[in-house]
């Protein structure tokens, strides 16, 4: 359980640190993590405390157990034939994702709308890739090799999948944020993750689900506009948060489940 | 987008740089109306939602023909404007509708809507459980533990 005291350090982190800057420029404390309307320099400051929080973590996790990091996180990347699944979970989420925006399209709940300029749209499509695997390792290295790993070391795993995934969904909600119904798409995208980690032992597959997902929904957000209910398709960047996506989560996990041989 | 933030009473739908603004600036100036905001077409949700929040009295359109174009995409629903009691203000070209022909255009846009957001549900339900069963089938078909 140490994981999850380490874990719960890093919003004190975050907020002591938004606190300090706020003050400093001469601005009120706020009562919670937030972002809006906060000057550019203090959003920056901030974001890098929060690396700062998220780096001593992902160090000193290994160093407590007595290990060094680099040995530590080699046990989640075993080479060989395990790689394989890193691109099976890149092309399950793009297949899931790419076949539900395509129903969406043609049945109107969601529309082609270009919404930046070519300059503007060329920048971030250029870093979508980037963003997808920086993402996707950064989180699955915090969320499933330290956080998962260290709670399925002190409880059945049942237990461990079921917190780590209220934990990762937390996760998203601590700073201020424009949606809160979002909350079961991330719970049940924490369990699919769990999920894999938990039957491959590995983190190949986690990355792979979580980047194939994070490029795409980034890749295709700046051409479409949800014009559906987002009860049914979701919302943003948010299609896995409305019914069919909860839905989708769902099957994915299943084929997890069922194509991945169990704790290894 | 511009800066607004909540409680504008005036804002003018166009951008900044489209070649109507010049004649949006010179109708204000003439009017002695005072634009809070600027926003863009594209980010005619943000005055949707500002509308919806009582937060507008009047929206300037540079023309009938931009906020139809808005109209028939989905995105300004006439009747919860109408509702709020937003005026809905045009620079130029035909005269600004009779307020019985407005109501009635925003009458039949909200029955259209109903029927429109049916046919969304019961079609994306349909498509979406044919693509979810496609995709759960090609991916319990692609590699296997024993291969990957």
């Amino acid at each position: 359980m140490r994981a999850v005291v380490m874990f719960a350090l890093i919003p004190v982190l975050a907020w002591v640190g938004q606190s300090l800057l706020l003050r400093r420029a001469g601005l009120p404390v706020r009562r919670r993590l937030s972002a809006r309307d906060l000057p550019g320099v203090v959003k920056q400051w901030n974001r890098a405390v929060l690396y700062v929080g998220v780096a001593a973590v992902l160090l000193g996790y290994p160093v407590l157990r007595g290990t060094t990091p680099a040995a530590y996180y080699a046990q989640c990347f075993p080479a060989g034939p395990p790689v394989r699944q890193l691109l099976w979970g890149v092309a399950a989420s793009t297949l899931y994702l790419v076949l539900l925006y395509l129903a969406w399209l043609i049945t109107d709940n969601i529309r082609l709308e270009v919404r930046h300029g070519a300059r503007r749209l060329a920048q971030r499509l250029a870093g979508v890739p980037l963003l997808a695997a920086g993402v996707a390792f950064v989180e699955e290295l915090l969320f499933r090799g330290v956080l998962l790993r260290d709670l399925m070391d002190s409880m059945p795993a049942a237990g461990a999948l079921v917190l780590a995934s209220v934990i990762f969904a937390l996760a998203h909600y601590v700073r201020a944020v424009k949606r809160y119904w979002t909350f079961p798409g991330h719970l049940a995208l924490g369990g699919l993750l769990c999920v894999a980690y938990w039957r491959t032992g590995a983190l190949w597959l986690p990355i792979g689900l979580h980047a194939g997902g994070i490029l795409i929904l980034a890749g295709i957000r700046p051409f479409i506009r949800y014009v559906g209910p987002a009860w049914l398709v979701g919302a943003s960047i948010f299609p896995y948060a409305g019914l069919v996506g909860l839905v989708a989560l769902g099957l994915l996990t299943a084929n997890v489940w069922i194509r991945f041989g169990g704790t290894p | 987008m511009s800066n607004a933030t909540r409680g504008h009473a005036v804002v003018v739908v166009c951008e900044r740089t489209a070649p109507a603004a010049a004649r949006v600036e010179g109708w204000l100036r003439d009017t002695g109306l005072n634009a809070d905001a600027w926003y863009a077409p594209r980010d005619v949700d943000e005055v949707d939602r500002l509308v919806r929040e009582g937060g507008i009295q009047a929206v300037v359109f540079p023309d009938a023909q931009a906020l139809l174009h808005e109209v028939w995409a989905g995105r300004v629903p006439l009747a919860h404007w109408l509702a709020a009691q937003t005026q809905i203000r045009f620079v130029s070209g035909p005269p600004f509708p009779d307020e019985h022909w407005l109501g009635a255009l925003a009458d039949s846009q909200a029955r259209w809507r109903r029927v429109h957001r049916r046919r969304q549900i019961i079609g994306g339900v349909t498509l979406s459980l044919v693509a979810l069963a496609a995709a759960f089938l090609l991916s319990w078909l692609a590699g296997g533990p024993t291969r990957i």
